[in-house]
Protein backbone atom coordinates (compact mmCIF):
# COMPACT_ATOMS: atom_id res chain seq x y z
CA UNK A 1 0.00 0.00 0.00
CA UNK A 2 1.68 3.14 -1.25
CA UNK A 3 1.95 5.41 1.84
CA UNK A 4 1.00 8.75 0.04
CA UNK A 5 -1.78 7.18 -1.27
CA UNK A 6 -3.15 6.24 2.54
CA UNK A 7 -1.87 9.64 3.54
CA UNK A 8 -4.91 11.14 0.95
CA UNK A 9 -7.43 8.81 1.99
CA UNK A 10 -6.63 9.26 5.79
CA UNK A 11 -6.84 13.05 5.07
CA UNK A 12 -10.54 12.40 2.87
CA UNK A 13 -11.73 10.38 6.03
CA UNK A 14 -10.54 12.95 8.72
CA UNK A 15 -12.34 15.78 6.66
CA UNK A 16 -15.48 14.24 6.22
CA UNK A 17 -15.86 12.40 9.50
CA UNK A 18 -13.61 15.17 11.99
CA UNK A 19 -12.17 12.06 13.50
CA UNK A 20 -8.63 12.29 14.68
CA UNK A 21 -5.74 11.10 12.39
CA UNK A 22 -4.89 7.75 14.83
CA UNK A 23 -8.28 7.07 14.61
CA UNK A 24 -8.11 6.21 10.83
CA UNK A 25 -6.36 3.52 10.54
CA UNK A 26 -6.05 1.08 7.15
CA UNK A 27 -8.17 -1.64 9.32
CA UNK A 28 -10.78 0.42 10.64
CA UNK A 29 -14.47 0.08 10.25
CA UNK A 30 -15.95 3.61 8.71
CA UNK A 31 -18.95 2.35 10.42
CA UNK A 32 -18.39 1.05 13.42
CA UNK A 33 -15.15 2.58 14.40
CA UNK A 34 -15.10 5.75 12.75
CA UNK A 35 -18.97 6.80 13.37
CA UNK A 36 -19.71 7.23 9.57
CA UNK A 37 -23.06 6.99 8.04
CA UNK A 38 -23.97 6.49 4.82
CA UNK A 39 -23.94 10.03 3.41
CA UNK A 40 -20.65 10.53 4.80
CA UNK A 41 -19.84 8.21 1.75
CA UNK A 42 -20.83 10.72 -0.93
CA UNK A 43 -18.51 12.97 0.87
CA UNK A 44 -15.81 10.56 1.04
CA UNK A 45 -16.11 9.51 -2.58
CA UNK A 46 -16.31 13.10 -3.55
CA UNK A 47 -13.00 14.20 -1.67
CA UNK A 48 -11.13 11.48 -3.19
CA UNK A 49 -12.12 11.47 -6.50
CA UNK A 50 -11.00 15.70 -6.44
CA UNK A 51 -7.94 14.23 -4.23
CA UNK A 52 -6.63 11.24 -7.18
CA UNK A 53 -8.46 12.99 -10.78
CA UNK A 54 -10.17 9.91 -10.50
CA UNK A 55 -13.99 8.76 -10.64
CA UNK A 56 -15.51 6.42 -8.20
CA UNK A 57 -18.02 4.71 -9.82
CA UNK A 58 -21.15 4.48 -7.35
CA UNK A 59 -21.32 0.50 -6.36
CA UNK A 60 -18.41 -0.47 -7.88
CA UNK A 61 -17.68 -3.13 -5.73
CA UNK A 62 -20.87 -4.53 -5.44
CA UNK A 63 -20.66 -4.29 -9.30
CA UNK A 64 -17.16 -6.23 -9.30
CA UNK A 65 -18.26 -9.05 -7.07
CA UNK A 66 -20.97 -9.85 -9.53
CA UNK A 67 -18.64 -10.75 -12.08
CA UNK A 68 -18.67 -14.33 -13.27
CA UNK A 69 -22.21 -14.94 -11.06
CA UNK A 70 -25.19 -15.75 -12.96
CA UNK A 71 -27.46 -13.09 -11.53
CA UNK A 72 -29.89 -15.63 -9.96
CA UNK A 73 -27.06 -17.15 -8.42
CA UNK A 74 -25.84 -13.71 -6.32
CA UNK A 75 -28.92 -13.15 -4.51
CA UNK A 76 -31.79 -15.33 -2.86
CA UNK A 77 -35.07 -13.45 -1.95
CA UNK A 78 -32.37 -10.69 -1.29
CA UNK A 79 -29.98 -12.66 0.54
CA UNK A 80 -26.46 -13.07 -0.75
CA UNK A 81 -25.34 -16.54 -1.78
CA UNK A 82 -22.35 -17.94 -0.20
CA UNK A 83 -20.87 -17.60 -4.41
CA UNK A 84 -21.36 -13.96 -3.68
CA UNK A 85 -20.07 -14.16 0.42
CA UNK A 86 -17.29 -15.45 -1.02
CA UNK A 87 -16.23 -13.52 -4.04
CA UNK A 88 -16.55 -10.09 -1.89
CA UNK A 89 -14.38 -11.90 0.40
CA UNK A 90 -11.43 -12.03 -2.22
CA UNK A 91 -12.60 -8.17 -3.54
CA UNK A 92 -12.24 -7.13 -0.14
CA UNK A 93 -9.31 -9.21 2.18
CA UNK A 94 -8.74 -6.57 4.58
CA UNK A 95 -12.39 -7.81 6.13
CA UNK A 96 -12.26 -10.22 8.64
CA UNK A 97 -13.46 -13.34 6.92
CA UNK A 98 -16.24 -13.70 9.71
CA UNK A 99 -17.56 -10.57 8.48
CA UNK A 100 -18.93 -12.56 5.60
CA UNK A 101 -22.17 -14.00 7.42
CA UNK A 102 -24.69 -15.50 5.70
CA UNK A 103 -27.84 -13.72 6.00
CA UNK A 104 -26.12 -10.39 4.56
CA UNK A 105 -27.67 -8.54 1.57
CA UNK A 106 -26.59 -6.10 -0.91
CA UNK A 107 -27.64 -3.20 1.41
CA UNK A 108 -24.80 -4.37 4.22
CA UNK A 109 -21.93 -4.27 1.94
CA UNK A 110 -20.81 -0.88 2.67
CA UNK A 111 -21.27 -1.42 6.44
CA UNK A 112 -18.04 -4.13 5.83
CA UNK A 113 -15.88 -1.21 4.45
CA UNK A 114 -12.77 0.00 5.89
CA UNK A 115 -10.12 2.36 5.22
CA UNK A 116 -8.27 -0.02 3.18
CA UNK A 117 -11.39 -0.85 1.30
CA UNK A 118 -11.19 2.47 -0.21
CA UNK A 119 -7.44 2.75 -0.90
CA UNK A 120 -7.61 -0.27 -2.47
CA UNK A 121 -10.17 1.17 -4.84
CA UNK A 122 -8.03 4.26 -5.33
CA UNK A 123 -4.88 2.22 -6.04
CA UNK A 124 -7.35 0.08 -8.61
CA UNK A 125 -8.09 3.29 -10.27
CA UNK A 126 -5.20 5.08 -10.34
CA UNK A 127 -3.94 1.68 -12.13
CA UNK A 128 -6.31 1.80 -14.60
CA UNK A 129 -6.25 5.36 -15.30
CA UNK A 130 -2.42 5.10 -15.89
CA UNK A 131 -3.03 1.66 -18.16
CA UNK A 132 -5.41 4.12 -20.30
CA UNK A 133 -2.87 6.56 -20.86
CA UNK B 1 -36.41 51.43 -19.31
CA UNK B 2 -36.46 48.13 -17.53
CA UNK B 3 -37.67 48.35 -13.65
CA UNK B 4 -34.88 46.95 -11.29
CA UNK B 5 -36.23 44.61 -8.73
CA UNK B 6 -35.04 45.68 -4.71
CA UNK B 7 -32.40 43.52 -3.66
CA UNK B 8 -33.08 40.68 -1.31
CA UNK B 9 -32.06 39.75 1.79
CA UNK B 10 -31.64 35.81 1.69
CA UNK B 11 -31.83 33.41 -1.09
CA UNK B 12 -32.98 29.61 -1.07
CA UNK B 13 -32.12 27.15 -3.40
CA UNK B 14 -34.85 24.38 -5.08
CA UNK B 15 -34.90 21.63 -7.06
CA UNK B 16 -37.42 18.96 -8.30
CA UNK B 17 -37.78 15.73 -6.18
CA UNK B 18 -39.74 14.13 -8.51
CA UNK B 19 -40.62 14.16 -12.35
CA UNK B 20 -44.07 16.22 -11.96
CA UNK B 21 -42.04 18.87 -10.06
CA UNK B 22 -39.49 19.35 -13.12
CA UNK B 23 -42.38 19.47 -15.60
CA UNK B 24 -43.92 22.16 -13.68
CA UNK B 25 -40.53 24.02 -13.10
CA UNK B 26 -40.43 23.52 -16.83
CA UNK B 27 -43.72 25.72 -17.46
CA UNK B 28 -42.38 28.57 -14.86
CA UNK B 29 -38.90 28.74 -16.68
CA UNK B 30 -40.66 28.26 -20.58
CA UNK B 31 -38.30 25.13 -20.95
CA UNK B 32 -39.68 22.82 -23.12
CA UNK B 33 -36.86 20.10 -22.42
CA UNK B 34 -37.81 19.86 -18.45
CA UNK B 35 -41.75 20.24 -19.29
CA UNK B 36 -41.64 16.69 -21.25
CA UNK B 37 -39.41 15.77 -17.95
CA UNK B 38 -36.31 15.66 -19.49
CA UNK B 39 -32.76 17.33 -17.85
CA UNK B 40 -32.03 20.18 -20.14
CA UNK B 41 -29.77 22.73 -17.97
CA UNK B 42 -31.10 26.41 -18.49
CA UNK B 43 -28.75 26.96 -15.77
CA UNK B 44 -29.91 28.36 -12.10
CA UNK B 45 -33.03 30.23 -12.89
CA UNK B 46 -35.29 32.60 -10.70
CA UNK B 47 -38.68 30.98 -9.49
CA UNK B 48 -40.39 33.62 -7.30
CA UNK B 49 -39.77 36.79 -5.57
CA UNK B 50 -40.31 36.55 -1.48
CA UNK B 51 -41.55 38.83 0.96
CA UNK B 52 -42.59 38.52 4.84
CA UNK B 53 -43.70 40.85 6.99
CA UNK B 54 -41.94 41.09 10.71
CA UNK B 55 -43.14 43.05 13.61
CA UNK B 56 -40.50 45.69 14.78
CA UNK B 57 -39.24 45.52 11.41
CA UNK B 58 -39.63 48.68 9.45
CA UNK B 59 -39.33 46.73 5.82
CA UNK B 60 -40.57 43.45 5.02
CA UNK B 61 -37.92 40.77 4.47
CA UNK B 62 -36.84 40.31 1.59
CA UNK B 63 -36.09 36.58 -0.72
CA UNK B 64 -35.48 34.94 -3.73
CA UNK B 65 -36.49 31.32 -4.80
CA UNK B 66 -33.78 29.82 -7.24
CA UNK B 67 -33.83 26.72 -9.05
CA UNK B 68 -32.02 23.88 -10.55
CA UNK B 69 -33.62 21.49 -12.94
CA UNK B 70 -31.52 18.43 -11.15
CA UNK B 71 -33.77 15.43 -9.93
CA UNK B 72 -32.60 14.15 -6.66
CA UNK B 73 -30.38 10.88 -8.20
CA UNK B 74 -29.40 13.34 -10.83
CA UNK B 75 -27.38 15.65 -8.30
CA UNK B 76 -25.78 12.26 -6.37
CA UNK B 77 -24.55 10.61 -9.33
CA UNK B 78 -22.48 13.38 -10.39
CA UNK B 79 -21.59 15.72 -7.29
CA UNK B 80 -18.90 17.27 -8.82
CA UNK B 81 -21.42 18.80 -11.53
CA UNK B 82 -23.87 18.56 -8.96
CA UNK B 83 -21.83 20.76 -6.86
CA UNK B 84 -20.91 23.25 -9.68
CA UNK B 85 -24.87 23.32 -10.09
CA UNK B 86 -25.94 24.46 -6.93
CA UNK B 87 -22.85 26.95 -6.46
CA UNK B 88 -24.35 28.79 -9.64
CA UNK B 89 -27.61 29.19 -8.17
CA UNK B 90 -26.35 30.48 -5.01
CA UNK B 91 -24.09 32.81 -6.84
CA UNK B 92 -27.50 33.70 -8.65
CA UNK B 93 -29.31 34.86 -5.05
CA UNK B 94 -26.02 36.87 -4.11
CA UNK B 95 -26.75 38.74 -7.14
CA UNK B 96 -29.73 39.77 -6.64
CA UNK B 97 -28.36 41.18 -3.13
CA UNK B 98 -28.56 37.71 -0.40
CA UNK B 99 -26.94 37.75 2.31
CA UNK B 100 -27.63 34.41 3.50
CA UNK B 101 -28.65 31.56 0.93
CA UNK B 102 -30.13 28.25 2.28
CA UNK B 103 -29.83 25.33 0.50
CA UNK B 104 -33.11 22.58 0.17
CA UNK B 105 -33.17 18.73 -0.13
CA UNK B 106 -30.13 17.06 -1.68
CA UNK B 107 -28.74 20.34 -2.42
CA UNK B 108 -28.12 20.57 1.27
CA UNK B 109 -26.23 17.18 1.25
CA UNK B 110 -23.89 17.00 -1.56
CA UNK B 111 -20.13 18.15 -1.31
CA UNK B 112 -20.20 17.50 2.27
CA UNK B 113 -23.29 18.51 3.17
CA UNK B 114 -22.97 21.78 1.90
CA UNK B 115 -19.38 22.45 2.27
CA UNK B 116 -18.13 22.24 -1.14
CA UNK B 117 -20.87 25.51 -1.94
CA UNK B 118 -19.93 26.97 0.82
CA UNK B 119 -16.10 26.98 -0.35
CA UNK B 120 -17.57 27.82 -3.78
CA UNK B 121 -19.06 30.64 -2.83
CA UNK B 122 -17.20 32.74 -0.29
CA UNK B 123 -18.89 35.95 -1.27
CA UNK B 124 -22.39 34.73 0.75
CA UNK B 125 -23.02 32.41 3.93
CA UNK B 126 -24.70 29.08 3.09
CA UNK B 127 -26.87 27.24 5.34
CA UNK B 128 -27.98 23.87 4.70
CA UNK B 129 -30.91 24.50 7.48
CA UNK B 130 -29.79 21.59 9.64
CA UNK B 131 -29.77 24.03 12.36
CA UNK B 132 -33.53 25.26 12.80
CA UNK B 133 -34.58 21.52 11.56
CA UNK B 134 -33.37 20.10 14.96
CA UNK B 135 -34.44 22.88 16.71
CA UNK B 136 -37.97 22.53 15.15
CA UNK B 137 -38.08 18.84 15.60
CA UNK B 138 -36.96 18.96 19.18
CA UNK B 139 -39.57 21.25 20.03
CA UNK B 140 -42.18 18.65 18.36
CA UNK B 141 -40.97 15.88 20.02
CA UNK B 142 -41.04 17.70 23.44
CA UNK B 143 -44.29 19.51 22.72
CA UNK B 144 -46.05 15.89 21.55
CA UNK B 145 -44.54 14.63 25.26
CA UNK B 146 -45.56 17.28 27.24
CA UNK B 147 -49.40 15.88 25.91
CA UNK B 148 -48.97 12.18 26.80
CA UNK B 149 -50.40 10.33 29.54
CA UNK B 150 -46.78 9.56 30.64
CA UNK B 151 -44.43 12.58 29.83
CA UNK B 152 -41.53 11.62 31.48
CA UNK B 153 -41.06 8.55 29.72
CA UNK B 154 -38.07 8.04 27.12
CA UNK B 155 -38.25 9.01 23.69
CA UNK B 156 -36.85 6.86 20.61
CA UNK B 157 -34.74 8.32 18.41
CA UNK B 158 -33.95 7.12 14.93
CA UNK B 159 -30.94 8.58 12.79
CA UNK B 160 -27.70 9.49 14.65
CA UNK B 161 -24.63 9.89 13.85
CA UNK B 162 -26.59 12.29 10.88
CA UNK B 163 -26.52 15.95 12.19
CA UNK B 164 -29.82 16.53 12.32
CA UNK B 165 -30.12 13.59 14.42
CA UNK B 166 -26.96 14.27 16.61
CA UNK B 167 -28.11 17.62 17.50
CA UNK B 168 -31.92 16.16 18.41
CA UNK B 169 -30.18 13.93 20.69
CA UNK B 170 -28.30 17.20 22.32
CA UNK B 171 -31.10 19.30 22.50
CA UNK B 172 -33.56 16.42 23.90
CA UNK B 173 -31.21 15.28 26.82
CA UNK B 174 -30.81 18.86 27.43
CA UNK B 175 -33.79 19.53 28.15
CA UNK B 176 -33.79 16.58 30.63
CA UNK B 177 -35.66 13.97 28.06
CA UNK B 178 -34.28 10.90 28.06
CA UNK B 179 -33.61 8.86 24.42
CA UNK B 180 -33.54 5.78 23.31
CA UNK B 181 -31.69 5.87 20.39
CA UNK B 182 -32.16 3.20 17.62
CA UNK B 183 -28.92 1.41 16.45
CA UNK B 184 -28.23 -2.20 16.47
CA UNK B 185 -25.37 -1.71 16.72
CA UNK B 186 -23.85 1.63 17.74
CA UNK B 187 -20.60 2.74 16.21
CA UNK B 188 -17.87 3.87 19.17
CA UNK B 189 -18.52 7.52 18.79
CA UNK B 190 -21.96 7.61 19.31
CA UNK B 191 -21.35 5.63 22.38
CA UNK B 192 -18.56 7.93 23.20
CA UNK B 193 -21.01 10.60 23.09
CA UNK B 194 -23.91 8.60 25.04
CA UNK B 195 -21.29 8.07 27.80
CA UNK B 196 -20.60 12.10 27.65
CA UNK B 197 -24.33 13.06 27.43
CA UNK B 198 -25.08 10.23 30.80
CA UNK B 199 -22.05 11.87 32.82
CA UNK B 200 -24.07 15.17 32.28
CA UNK B 201 -27.02 13.74 34.37
CA UNK B 202 -29.68 15.04 32.69
CA UNK B 203 -31.75 13.32 30.41
CA UNK B 204 -30.05 9.73 29.78
CA UNK B 205 -29.43 7.79 26.44
CA UNK B 206 -29.81 4.18 26.22
CA UNK B 207 -29.81 1.98 23.06
CA UNK B 208 -32.44 -0.26 21.72
CA UNK B 209 -32.02 -2.03 18.85
CA UNK B 210 -34.90 -1.18 16.56
CA UNK B 211 -37.51 1.13 16.01
CA UNK B 212 -40.03 -1.28 16.21
CA UNK B 213 -39.15 -2.07 19.94
CA UNK B 214 -39.63 1.67 20.59
CA UNK B 215 -43.11 1.69 19.13
CA UNK B 216 -44.14 -1.78 20.92
CA UNK B 217 -42.91 -0.11 24.27
CA UNK B 218 -45.54 2.82 23.34
CA UNK B 219 -42.68 5.60 22.58
CA UNK B 220 -42.95 7.81 20.11
CA UNK B 221 -40.26 7.75 17.84
CA UNK B 222 -38.42 10.52 16.18
CA UNK B 223 -37.24 9.24 12.99
CA UNK B 224 -34.60 11.72 11.51
CA UNK B 225 -32.08 9.71 9.54
CA UNK B 226 -30.39 11.98 6.57
CA UNK B 227 -31.35 9.53 4.02
CA UNK B 228 -35.16 8.65 4.53
CA UNK B 229 -36.72 5.56 3.57
CA UNK B 230 -35.90 3.57 6.56
CA UNK B 231 -39.39 2.42 7.80
CA UNK B 232 -42.39 1.03 5.85
CA UNK B 233 -45.97 2.57 7.40
CA UNK B 234 -47.56 -0.90 6.61
CA UNK B 235 -44.91 -2.67 8.99
CA UNK B 236 -44.82 -0.43 11.57
CA UNK B 237 -46.17 -1.62 15.35
CA UNK B 238 -49.06 1.32 16.31
CA UNK B 239 -48.16 4.39 17.79
CA UNK B 240 -46.79 8.14 17.18
CA UNK B 241 -43.49 8.49 14.22
CA UNK B 242 -42.33 11.85 13.95
CA UNK B 243 -41.12 12.00 10.61
CA UNK B 244 -37.84 14.72 10.31
CA UNK B 245 -37.31 16.20 7.35
CA UNK B 246 -36.96 15.34 3.23
CA UNK B 247 -36.43 12.51 2.50
CA UNK B 248 -39.05 11.34 4.83
CA UNK B 249 -38.25 7.65 6.94
CA UNK B 250 -41.96 6.84 6.17
CA UNK B 251 -42.28 5.20 3.43
CA UNK B 252 -45.78 5.34 3.10
CA UNK B 253 -47.04 2.00 1.19
CA UNK B 254 -50.11 0.90 1.57
CA UNK B 255 -52.85 2.77 2.84
CA UNK B 256 -53.33 5.54 6.10
CA UNK B 257 -53.74 3.75 9.33
CA UNK B 258 -55.61 4.85 12.37
CA UNK B 259 -53.73 3.27 14.70
CA UNK B 260 -50.03 4.46 13.31
CA UNK B 261 -49.64 8.64 13.49
CA UNK B 262 -47.18 10.35 11.02
CA UNK B 263 -46.03 13.58 12.10
CA UNK B 264 -44.51 15.70 10.36
CA UNK B 265 -41.17 17.23 12.51
CA UNK B 266 -39.89 19.85 11.17
CA UNK B 267 -42.69 22.57 10.64
CA UNK B 268 -41.85 26.47 11.95
CA UNK B 269 -44.46 29.29 11.83
CA UNK B 270 -43.72 32.21 10.61
CA UNK B 271 -44.24 35.55 12.32
CA UNK B 272 -46.64 36.54 9.35
CA UNK B 273 -47.83 34.41 6.33
CA UNK B 274 -44.92 34.61 3.56
CA UNK B 275 -45.70 37.07 0.51
CA UNK B 276 -44.53 37.26 -2.82
CA UNK B 277 -44.81 36.74 -6.70
CA UNK B 278 -47.85 34.42 -7.90
CA UNK B 279 -45.28 31.60 -8.34
CA UNK B 280 -44.61 31.81 -4.93
CA UNK B 281 -48.02 30.76 -4.22
CA UNK B 282 -47.88 28.13 -6.96
CA UNK B 283 -44.37 26.67 -4.56
CA UNK B 284 -46.60 26.99 -1.48
CA UNK B 285 -49.17 25.19 -2.87
CA UNK B 286 -47.06 22.18 -4.27
CA UNK B 287 -45.06 22.07 -0.75
CA UNK B 288 -47.62 22.91 1.42
CA UNK B 289 -46.07 25.84 3.06
CA UNK B 290 -47.28 28.69 3.81
CA UNK B 291 -47.56 30.13 7.23
CA UNK B 292 -45.64 27.19 8.29
CA UNK B 293 -42.39 26.06 6.08
CA UNK B 294 -39.73 23.48 7.10
CA UNK B 295 -37.20 24.72 9.29
CA UNK B 296 -34.74 24.90 6.71
CA UNK B 297 -36.28 26.91 4.91
CA UNK B 298 -37.38 29.23 7.51
CA UNK B 299 -33.23 29.37 8.83
CA UNK B 300 -31.97 31.88 5.60
CA UNK B 301 -34.73 34.16 6.89
CA UNK B 302 -34.21 33.50 10.92
CA UNK B 303 -30.66 34.54 10.01
CA UNK B 304 -30.94 37.24 7.51
CA UNK B 305 -33.82 38.96 9.83
CA UNK B 306 -31.01 38.95 12.52
CA UNK B 307 -28.02 39.93 10.65
CA UNK B 308 -26.07 36.91 11.71
CA UNK B 309 -24.89 35.17 8.86
CA UNK B 310 -22.35 34.00 10.73
CA UNK B 311 -24.50 31.33 12.54
CA UNK B 312 -25.23 29.41 8.65
CA UNK B 313 -23.99 26.25 9.18
CA UNK B 314 -23.14 23.80 6.80
CA UNK B 315 -21.28 20.04 7.02
CA UNK B 316 -21.85 17.05 9.66
CA UNK B 317 -22.11 18.76 13.03
CA UNK B 318 -23.57 21.63 14.35
CA UNK B 319 -21.82 23.51 17.15
CA UNK B 320 -24.10 23.79 20.57
CA UNK B 321 -23.48 27.18 20.73
CA UNK B 322 -24.50 27.36 16.71
CA UNK B 323 -28.26 25.26 18.17
CA UNK B 324 -28.36 28.28 21.31
CA UNK B 325 -28.11 31.13 19.16
CA UNK B 326 -30.29 30.49 16.23
CA UNK B 327 -33.28 28.91 18.96
CA UNK B 328 -32.93 32.29 21.11
CA UNK B 329 -33.20 34.20 17.39
CA UNK B 330 -36.08 32.01 16.36
CA UNK B 331 -37.89 32.92 19.74
CA UNK B 332 -36.94 36.98 19.50
CA UNK B 333 -38.45 36.86 15.93
CA UNK B 334 -41.39 35.12 16.28
CA UNK B 335 -40.44 32.00 14.37
CA UNK B 336 -42.19 29.05 16.59
CA UNK B 337 -43.17 25.61 16.52
CA UNK B 338 -47.04 26.52 17.74
CA UNK B 339 -48.62 23.32 17.18
CA UNK B 340 -48.28 19.24 15.44
CA UNK B 341 -48.17 18.45 11.90
CA UNK B 342 -48.99 15.76 10.08
CA UNK B 343 -49.34 15.39 6.26
CA UNK B 344 -48.89 19.59 6.09
CA UNK B 345 -51.60 20.33 7.57
CA UNK B 346 -52.14 21.82 11.38
CA UNK B 347 -54.10 19.40 13.78
CA UNK B 348 -56.58 21.17 14.91
CA UNK B 349 -57.07 19.82 18.71
CA UNK B 350 -53.79 18.85 20.10
CA UNK B 351 -55.15 15.05 20.59
CA UNK B 352 -56.58 15.17 17.06
CA UNK B 353 -55.63 11.53 15.18
CA UNK B 354 -52.49 11.57 17.38
CA UNK B 355 -53.30 7.92 18.72
CA UNK B 356 -51.57 8.63 21.89
CA UNK B 357 -51.05 5.22 24.44
CA UNK B 358 -50.48 4.76 27.48
CA UNK B 359 -47.64 2.51 28.05
CA UNK B 360 -49.78 -1.37 28.92
CA UNK B 361 -50.00 -1.70 32.32
CA UNK B 362 -47.97 -5.30 33.72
Amino acid sequence: MSDAIFEKVQEAFIEALGVDDDEVTPGASIFDDLGAESLDLLEIVFLLERAFDIKIPRGGLEESSKEGINPEDYEKDGVLTQLALDQLKALMPEVPPEEFQPGLTANDIPRLFRVQTFVHIVERLLAEKEGAA
Amino acid sequence: MPRLARPVDFGFVVHPLTLGQRRVLGLRLRERGLVQGRLTDPGPRDIARLSLTVPGRASALRGILVGIPHLTEELLADQAAGVEAVAAAVRRCAAAGARVVGLGAVAAVIGGQGKAVARAVPQVAVTTGNTTTALAAAETALRLQRLRAEPSAPIGLMGPPGPVANALLDLLTGQGQSVQVVSAKPPTPLKRRAARINEQGYGRVAFVSDADAVLRAGLPLVAASSTGGRLFRQALPPGVVIDVAAPQDVVLDGPPRTDLTILDGEYVRLPSPLGGSGWQQLYRWITRQGRSVFGCFAEPMVLALADRPDLANVGRTIPASTLRSVGALMDRWGFVVDGLHADGRALRAPLQGIGLRRRPST
